[in-house]
């Protein structure tokens, strides 16, 4: 197993090393540069303080050179500073990295919960009235874009009855509670999307399991519903089930961009998104090759989990 | 100190019951246009009352986080957030005679010299920077050098007249000017939203960058905390100058939060649940449900701002370069009222005349104008040759705003045969393409209320760095220097009222309606006062 892992780990090194020409050649090929964005259109006639802030910026150096300062720094840990603010990327970085996680990790966590459960139920009644309530509201969770969600519910939550922030983010050690009532909103939103397409894919997963020899068997050697959908039904169903939140947290990363910029919430995604229009260069690759990594990294996780899961999967 | 060429440039010192007066008639007059007037002439007895203590809250304008605290480098206009201050203010007296008056802040008073090449300020004592340095003579010097020399300064344009500034007397400065310039006053005032003072020794102490994070100036706030993506807060500044109505140093409110609220639909819920004292920045097509609304008030006072929506049609190359009656025909295709009616909301003002809108000094609405036509242009299409027609490219910046009324551009110009491709590009994209010399027929972008009609210069001249569409014009450039030199308002006005008939045979710009500046706040915020392209919130409080 430990072998395996650091297998896997070697096999990463070179795809990092081509995602870190990607990171950098894709921001690169963003029309405009840092200097412009920052004059904007009122300033960026003034030749003179555009290359000002062209050479304050390294931007006047040839290409390759600039990437291979930039990797050489990365390999020992110096993202550089923001070309926007000069704030040390890493600090950016941490700063905004507890709000994704924090919404991420919950977000995904109340998706399984619900979603689970309730998939279950359906497979396990097919066909039946709360089958269909549950497609129902599922598809009907699918079929709504989450950015309008977000505004129905702070329409609902702010605005009506005041009962939550639509706005902003209090660190956790700071005031817990203040913490979960900036949250709660932005999680229920960016959980409802994941939730609806987990609970399909649950269904499927059950309904295909529920169809197998070993469950027929189980049931004719008498064993009690529970036993049967619980330990032999439900163990199979999730390794699809497994599968598929992995691949999710790479959707839930796309999510939080969206979600982040309706709530304020001074997250990854919105640093992402700050970066793209004012081309911070050096806080954008750090973020596209931290979000990368992010994914190789849980798609390993992933595969882990399948032998815990199914002792038939060996690590060789 | 008297010297009375103009208005705008006449020194004074108002007694604060002549002001009060003046904020009256000036409030009433806002009334009568329709618009909510702000309290500052109504609220005298109220003001007497005037509670303390509480936190202002309100948005960062533009829902986009600023580089730097330090004003004089960042690129937002009026990035000053309680902290900094001008050393004068500059306000609107008469909309319809273009009258302006400049009133002490950091300066108490101020002189011209007879040849008018030099202004000598008496500054205000009794003032320090938050970290407990001096407003002094040599504090206001060091910022006039940062302002002018800094090649990452964005106050560089509004002080680019200033030859070198002395040092008269500890408290005296003295503003020596290459060439005289009517436009001084309001370039360094407030109203450029630019020239605000920070303290020399917290710069010196911590360094460009650091001051940047840690900023240090002499308003009604000193900076606390700078959460980045999320707010820059402030707290009450213990020894600051002026003083409230119950006779103790302002501010009334403990704290100030400036959050950072992309999305206004998110910012207006905010504010709607209370979570917010003051939002400005609001879309036209948010007002009718903000007036519609008990518990806010639409502020909207002349001259804080607003902007126009400029077409510009390339006058170097491209189907419209070198071609006047394609652009002739091209602008009597536009129609302004259409436009206004589409996306004015019954707010703007139509503007016939580009940049120059009412109270604008030299504005005239008697000047020629293009006024829509579809057979006119249509006439003039087959006298340029094209009657089969010709294809531009209109490139905009993404923004809904602009890319509606590329469209409805598209129609009226494809009606008369100019048939237009639109393109659009994000904002720095669109800056690259057309400061790159990429070829481009018409561009869309915002014009400023100019507080000073010099100001222009930067979307007129030849080499002004707002000119998107290389538009020039020799007798133009001439014109501006010209009226920045002469100090008599009439003269001036006659002498821009050439330089818009240049722009109306040249054929090149065109603005449909000006947009004012809108904000909503909650009824409980009182004491809100306007200058011109800002809004003064010093005195606000909560009435809560």
């Amino acid at each position: 197993m430990g072998n395996y892992i650091a297998r896997r780990l070697m096999q990463l090194v070179p795809v990092v090393f081509i995602l870190t020409v990607i990171a950098f050649g894709v921001t690169m090929l963003l029309p405009g540069d840092p200097a412009l964005a920052i004059l904007g259109v009122q300033g960026a006639g003034d030749q003179e303080a555009y290359q000002a802030l062209r050479n304050e910026l390294g931007l006047n150096r040839p290409l390759p050179l600039q990437y291979l300062t930039w990797l050489g720094n990365v390999v020992t840990g110096d993202f550089g500073e923001s070309a926007f603010n000069h704030q040390p990327v890493l600090d950016a970085l941490g700063q905004r990295l507890p709000v994704t996680l924090e919404l991420g990790l919950l977000s995904m966590a109340l998706s399984i919960v619900i979603s689970v459960p309730l998939g279950m139920l359906a497979a396990v009644r097919a066909n039946s009235l709360t089958d269909l309530m549950v497609s129902i509201v599922s598809f009907a969770g699918l079929a709504m874009p989450s950015f309008w969600l977000a505004i129905l519910a702070i329409y609902l939550f702010t605005d009506r009855l005041g009962w939550l922030p639509a706005s902003g983010y209090v660190p956790f050690t700071q005031d817990p509670v203040a913490n979960l009532q900036h949250i709660l909103l932005p999680v229920v939103i960016l959980g409802a999307e994941a939730t609806a397409g987990l609970v399909r894919q649950v269904r499927a997963a059950m309904l295909e399991v529920l169809g197998q020899d070993y469950v027929r068997t189980g049931r004719a050697k008498g064993l009690h519903e529970v036993r049967v959908i619980g330990e032999h039904a439900f163990r199979n169903a999730l390794i699809p089930v497994v599968t598929l939140i992995g691949l999710r947290v790479a959707r839930l990363l796309g999510g939080t961009v969206v979600i982040e910029n309706v709530f304020a919430l001074p997250g990854i995604g919105r640093l992402a998104v700050d970066s793209i229009f004012n081309r911070d260069f050096p806080v954008l690759q750090a973020i596209v090759l931290m979000m990368a990594v992010a994914v190789l990294l849980f798609n390993l996780l992933v595969d882990l989990l399948y032998g815990i899961l199914d002792p038939r999967v060996r690590y060789t | 100190m008297s010297s009375s060429r103009n208005a705008a440039n006449q020194p004074f010192r108002l007694s604060r019951r002549a002001f009060l007066a003046l904020s009256a008639a000036r409030a009433s007059g806002i009334a009568a246009a329709g618009a909510m007037p702000l309290r500052a002439g109504t609220t005298r007895a109220a003001q007497q009352s005037a509670k303390r203590g509480g936190t202002f809250h309100t948005t960062i304008s533009g829902g986009s986080e600023p580089q730097t605290l330090n004003p004089t480098l960042a690129s937002a206009p009026n990035s000053n957030y309680l902290m900094f201050e001008p050393l004068i203010r500059y306000k609107l007296v008469d909309q319809a005679t273009s009258t302006y008056q400049a009133q002490p802040a950091l300066a108490e008073s101020w002189q011209w010299a007879p040849d008018n090449l030099s202004i000598t300020f008496q500054l205000r004592s009794g003032v320090t920077f938050h970290d407990g340095s001096a407003w002094n003579a040599d504090a206001a010097k060091w910022n006039f050098d940062l302002m002018m020399t800094n090649p990452k300064s964005f106050a560089k344009s509004f002080v680019t007249g200033i030859d070198h500034v002395e040092v008269v007397d500890p408290m005296q400065i003295r503003i020596v000017l290459s060439a005289p310039n009517a436009a001084l006053l309001a370039n360094i005032s407030d109203a450029s939203a630019r020239v605000y003072f920070i303290s020399p020794t917290q710069y010196q102490t911590l360094g460009e960058e650091a001051f940047g994070e840690q900023p240090s100036g002499t308003g009604p706030m000193q900076f606390d905390s700078w959460v980045k993506g999320s707010m820059i807060t402030g707290r009450r500044f213990g020894g600051y100058w002026d003083k409230g109505v119950d006779g103790q140093p302002l501010p009334y409110v403990d704290a100030s939060e400036y959050r950072l609220i992309p999305q206004t639909a998110t910012a207006q819920a905010e504010l709607r649940a209370g979570n917010l004292d003051f939002l400005p920045g609001l879309d036209p097509q948010d007002v009718a449900g903000i007036k519609a609304n008990s518990d806010l008030t639409f502020v909207s006072p002349p001259a804080t701002g607003g902007f126009s929506v400029c077409l510009g049609l390339n006058q170097q190359q491209g189907a419209f370069g070198q071609n006047p009656k394609l652009r002739q025909a091209a602008l009597t295709a536009f129609n302004r009222d259409a436009i206004l009616k589409t996306f004015g909301f019954g707010l703007g003002t139509v503007a016939p005349h580009p940049y120059w809108t009412e109270g604008v000094i030299g504005y005239d609405a008697s000047l020629p104008t293009y006024n829509y036509n579809e057979d006119a242009a249509k006439q003039l299409m087959s006298d340029a040759g094209l009657a089969d027609g010709v294809d531009v490219t209109l490139t905009v910046i993404q923004r809904p705003l602009e890319q509606q009324q590329a469209e409805v551009i598209k129609q009226m110009w494809d009606t008369v045969g100019i048939r237009t491709t639109i393109e659009v590009l994000e904002r720095t994209a669109w800056i690259d393409k057309l400061t790159s010399g990429g070829s481009f027929d018409a561009a869309f972008w915002r014009g400023i209320f100019p507080a000073d009609p010099d100001q222009l210069s930067q979307f007129l001249s030849t080499d002004g760095v707002s000119n998107w569409s290389s538009y020039s014009d020799p007798q133009v450039d001439q014109l501006m220097i010209q009226a920045r030199s002469v100090l008599d308002v009439g003269q001036r006005a006659a002498l821009y009222g050439q330089v818009q008939q240049l722009v109306y045979q040249d054929a090149c710009l065109a603005t449909a309606y000006y947009a004012p500046d809108m904000s909503a706040a909650r009824s409980w915020l009182q004491g809100l006062d306007s200058d011109v392209n800002t809004l003064w919130t010093t005195g606000v409080w909560l009435d809560k």
